[in-house]
């Protein structure tokens, strides 16, 4: 089943001399359970290409479809229910708030969801264990080492338990052995039947994806 | 969620915030006091200036001594001794002596209206007291001396205002100007029945004030609007009590009255003449102590706070002082704009996470309205409060402005949270 289609998407910023097309007509279809690398070079248009399929910008032309609605043209308030419900982020900087325990991080996605207080604890706590962090609920991001860290960005992108899981770089900023652990994480994730995007330079990132996009100038080739 | 990060966010800039606090919470009580006090401020201005004059004001209060308050001296010695002291007092060169005495007045039951109670709006329970089959109220009073009316120049609506005559004490009666209030029951040349330092009394009411008449009160230190009181003369007695004889009157009441008046006239506020220092008061009062017996005492200085506002604020500054205060304003609202586009800028990071995490752009913009709405209202109580301190009264409007302000000093950082979008989401490095 087709989770993700993007038809002829078009997206530039600024305008006339200085705009820069940084989509040019991308034609990408996803299936439900796919684990997609999406690779190119720096400026090839892989970050806006997440920004779309996240639905943090509106692109210019084409149509994107998330089984089977119409994403483009929704209001922001819809988008924002549409990221709280159907997709899970996870970056390579972790994008964690310094100020906020591991357990209010995690739970962040929980709130916003409006899930009841009972529901949200018990959610945090079973991705505690499910994360292997549960002896880190109450340290600070500043506290944790980068794997931690990362795995703390993965159950917060999880707690809403999300269809589709976006990725940038989600290993760029550790080793090569918290690189392999966070990896096979995204395996196991992909075979309980999440559709996994991850945006990379690393081939042996890309090696663990069912399917390697290709983006080129804005465009897949 | 909002409260959260809100909190969180103080935390963060507590420094920067307490400055805000401080800055708005000084423009506020200034915009308020020139809003609320300008009307008075054009009514006084002239008779503040005259009386005012640029001079200091100083509380001279005798210390308090077991029994004062009751019978006194029992002796009319002791008693020419205040009345020469007094005189003395007054008709010297050195300083200038006034008397302004708020005090309530203890009046038989007349047809009150409670604003003229004394402290009624401060939940007094102690109002009205019985006496030989009879409620007294006490009602809102300034005994005041000649001079201080003189300089004053307290207009009347009708009748007339206190003369010279009317200080001196003539046994039959106590001439009264009241405010303008008092005219719904009273009208001028009715009596009232009370006590006067203790002795009972009638009173003439000889003149009613123009509506909201005032004057500059130096124990409240402020312009105390005069509608719900009585402006009682500070008597002299020129006679000795045993020579006053009458079925009404009789010497020990009248000896107690006069003991009490001139007790109560050793509390009172100078100024100093040209050419003179307070030192040279102290000099000439302890001389005049040592010469009458008169009791320690001591010398507060009249904050005269309100003054000095009012004298910035007067006709002849009002402008400037508007101006320069509504450029302090401008200021604030724009360190209020960098405030919050800093705030923005330093949490952009954290804003954009709560966007990733299902967050509206209106509810980030809630979250920095909602600091400076906050802002807004910690500095309104702040000033509320000061004023209330100062001058007893706060401007809805300049809360209703601020408010409606509010969200403009939030646009900047509203549009850098806007504009900084797209990309920027990432923070990735490649």
């Amino acid at each position: 089943m087709e989770k993700i289609a993007l038809r002829n998407i078009k997206k530039s910023f600024g305008t006339g001399d200085r705009a820069v097309h940084a989509l040019q007509g991308i034609n990408l279809s996803i299936k439900e359970g796919e684990m997609v690398a999406v690779m190119g070079k720096s400026g090839s248009g892989k970050s806006t290409l997440l920004n779309v399929l996240g639905g943090l910008v509106q692109v210019d032309e084409g149509e994107y479809l998330f089984e089977g609605s119409r994403i483009n043209g929704l209001s922001q308030r819809q988008l924002s229910a549409f990221r709280s419900r159907k997709i899970g982020f996870i970056l390579q900087y972790h994008a964690l708030l310094d100020d906020r325990t591991v357990f209010q991080n995690i739970a962040l996605p929980l709130q916003y969801g409006k899930s009841n207080k009972n529901a949200i604890s018990a959610r945090v706590e079973e991705l505690l264990r499910q994360l292997e962090i549960y002896d880190k609920r109450d340290s600070h991001p500043y506290e944790l080492s980068g794997g931690q860290c990362q795995r703390t960005a993965i159950a917060r992108a999880l707690a809403n338990n999300p269809d589709v899981l976006l990725a940038d770089e989600p290993t760029g900023s550790l080793d090569s052995h918290t690189e392999t652990t966070i990896m096979e994480m995204f395996r196991q994730m992909n075979r309980a039947g999440k559709t996994i995007i991850i945006v990379t330079h690393d081939k042996s990132v890309a090696d663990y994806c069912n399917r390697i996009v290709i983006i080129k100038d804005g465009m897949v080739q | 969620m909002i409260m959260e990060q809100l909190i969180l966010n103080i935390k963060k800039t507590k420094f920067m915030f307490l400055l805000m606090i401080v800055l708005l919470t000084v423009v506020f009580f200034l915009l308020n006091f020139l809003f609320t006090e300008s009307g008075d401020v054009r009514v006084v201005d002239e008779r503040l200036k005259t009386i005012y004059n640029g001079k200091e004001y100083f509380f001279v209060s005798k210390e308090f001594e077991d029994g004062d308050s009751g019978i006194f001296y029992h002796s009319l010695d002791r008693l020419n001794d205040l009345k020469n002291a007094q005189r003395e007092l007054m008709n010297q060169q050195i300083f200038e002596y006034y008397l302004q005495i708020r005090q309530p007045l203890e009046l038989v039951e007349f047809k009150d209206n409670i604003s003229f109670i004394a402290n009624y709006r401060e939940g007094s329970k102690d109002n009205s007291f019985e006496m030989s089959g009879q409620t007294y109220f006490r009602a809102k009073a300034y005994y005041i001396s000649q001079n201080i009316i003189g300089k004053l120049g307290l207009n009347v609506s009708f009748g007339r205002p206190l003369q010279n005559d009317d200080f001196i004490y003539r046994n039959d009666y106590v001439p009264v100007m009241v405010g303008r209030n008092y005219a719904d029951n009273f009208s001028v040349g009715d009596m009232l029945q009370g006590f006067y330092w203790n002795k009972s009394v009638d009173f003439k009411i000889i003149g009613i004030l123009e509506e909201s008449e005032s004057m500059l009160s130096f124990s409240q230190d402020n312009i105390e609007v005069l509608d719900d009181y009585i402006l009682v003369p500070a008597l002299d007695f020129p006679y000795d009590p045993v020579d006053i004889h009458n079925e009404d009157s009789q010497p020990d009441d009248e000896r107690l009255m006069q003991e009490v008046a001139y007790s109560s006239y050793l509390n009172f506020i100078i100024t100093m003449s040209e050419g003179y220092e307070l030192n040279d008061f102290v000099a000439y009062y302890d001389s005049i102590r040592s010469k009458y017996n008169i009791p320690e005492y001591y010398i507060a200085d009249v904050s005269m706070f309100t003054v000095r506002m009012l004298q910035l604020s007067n006709a002849e500054y009002y402008d400037s002082t508007l101006f320069l205060v509504c450029c302090i304003a401008v200021f604030s609202f724009l360190c209020m704009c960098v405030y919050l586009s800093l705030n923005s800028l330093r949490n952009l990071n954290a804003y954009y996470t709560h966007i990733l995490l299902g967050a509206g752009y209106f509810r980030i913009y809630i979250m920095i309205l909602s600091e400076a709405l906050l802002i807004a209202a910690i500095c309104h109580l702040s000033a509320f409060f000061i004023s209330g301190a100062v001058s007893g009264s706060y401007s809805f409007p300049l809360v209703a402005a601020s408010f409606l302000l509010s969200p403009l000093t939030a646009m900047p950082a509203m549009a850098i949270v806007r504009k900084l979008t797209g990309t920027d989401f990432l923070w990735r490095k490649e």
